[in-house]
């Protein structure tokens, strides 16, 4: 009993700081209006090398909710737009950790769902927002953005898994 | 062991023993703390390989969807009202004109570029929409009725095709 309490404890934290980090995304300023780095994967990325697939499609879904509840966007593009990019960006850390975690570090299964995120989101904004191929022209700096910010989320993922076992050690 | 796990703390110093410091932890973490890490940021050669390829890709990816994207057309259309009224070259420069239910709109086309030079409109939003050139694009006056345009040729001889 005290375990489930203990967990549920413990999602609930990791929930809470992937919406802030969410909902703190939102204010960076960005030239392509409603395309997100993709940091609020950090939390999602260390609930799957924490407590495995289930719960970090939670945090992750539960957080795009509650983030864009907090930011006011709920609804909105942004919203489809963070919500393909964090499905297919946990989506494809999960497979590549399921079956690819004895070669990759949290950085190259980081790097994987980066890449996922933002051609999600390109995607997503081809469909929803802009029917228009020229879109794709942002494909070459999304892509480097993808790994920019996969290296960062990993490293970040991977300082943060090891506090938090420290801390519930 | 905890006193050893204090040296580590930023993750940076990685000991060969660093995985007994947390007793009862799985292993997939500490995969990059064996021998294999080969970099200051304990990449194994799988990140690296990974990461070397998404550059390469999106290195190639700046050549490449500028071609596929860009129309590469030499071609512009001019519609006036509903109806096409003039297609010319991007080639040869020249001044169209287009009578709209405001007046005449000026159309210049001028070293591969085209851009509207003057409009009868309130705004003249069409007149700072700029120019394009064979990438493809469109100008549009929208209280005169005028629409030009550069757009993809088709490879398969269409025109268009709407879903």
């Amino acid at each position: 009993m005290t375990g489930g309490v203990r967990e549920l404890a413990r999602l609930a934290l990791l929930l809470a700081l992937a919406t802030v980090i969410h909902t703190v995304e939102a204010f960076i300023p960005v030239t392509f209006v409603w395309f997100r780095f993709g940091f609020a994967n950090i939390i999602g990325l260390s609930t799957l090398y924490l407590f495995g697939f289930r719960d970090a499609a939670f945090v992750t879904i539960g957080r795009i909710f509650l983030g864009s509840l907090a930011t006011g966007l709920f609804g909105s593009p942004a919203f489809l737009l963070s919500l393909s990019g964090g499905t297919c960006a946990l989506l494809t850390m999960a497979l590549v950790f399921r079956y690819g975690s004895g070669i990759f570090s949290e950085i190259g299964v980081s790097l994987a769902g980066a890449t996922a995120h933002n051609l999600a989101q390109l995607v997503t904004a081809y469909f929803v927002l802009i029917r228009s191929e020229g879109i794709f022209l942002l494909l070459p700096v999304m892509m480097l953005t993808a790994v920019g910010t996969g290296l960062l989320n990993g490293l970040a993922a991977r300082f943060f898994v090891k506090h938090f076992r420290i801390f519930n050690a | 062991m905890r006193k050893d796990a204090r040296g580590d703390r930023l993750g940076l110093v990685a000991g060969p023993n660093s995985d007994r410091d947390f007793p009862g932890t799985d292993l997939h973490f500490y995969v990059s703390n064996k021998e294999i890490m080969i970099s200051r940021l304990h990449m194994t050669p799988a990140d690296t390989v990974l990461m070397v390829l998404l550059l390469i890709l999106s290195a190639a990816s700046f050549f490449l969807v500028p071609r596929l994207v860009l129309s590469h057309s030499q071609e512009v259309e001019i519609h006036g009202g509903n109806q096409l009224v003039d297609r010319c070259s991007l080639t040869e420069d020249r001044l169209v004109d287009v009578r709209g239910p405001l007046g005449v709109t000026t159309i210049q086309v001028k070293g591969g570029r085209v851009s509207v030079l003057s409009s009868p409109c309130p705004h003249g939003v069409c007149v700072h929409m700029g120019d394009f050139g064979s990438e493809g694009g469109f100008l549009a006056c929208v209280p005169n009725e005028v629409l030009v345009r550069v757009s993809k040729e088709r490879a398969d001889g269409l025109d268009a095709v709407t879903k």
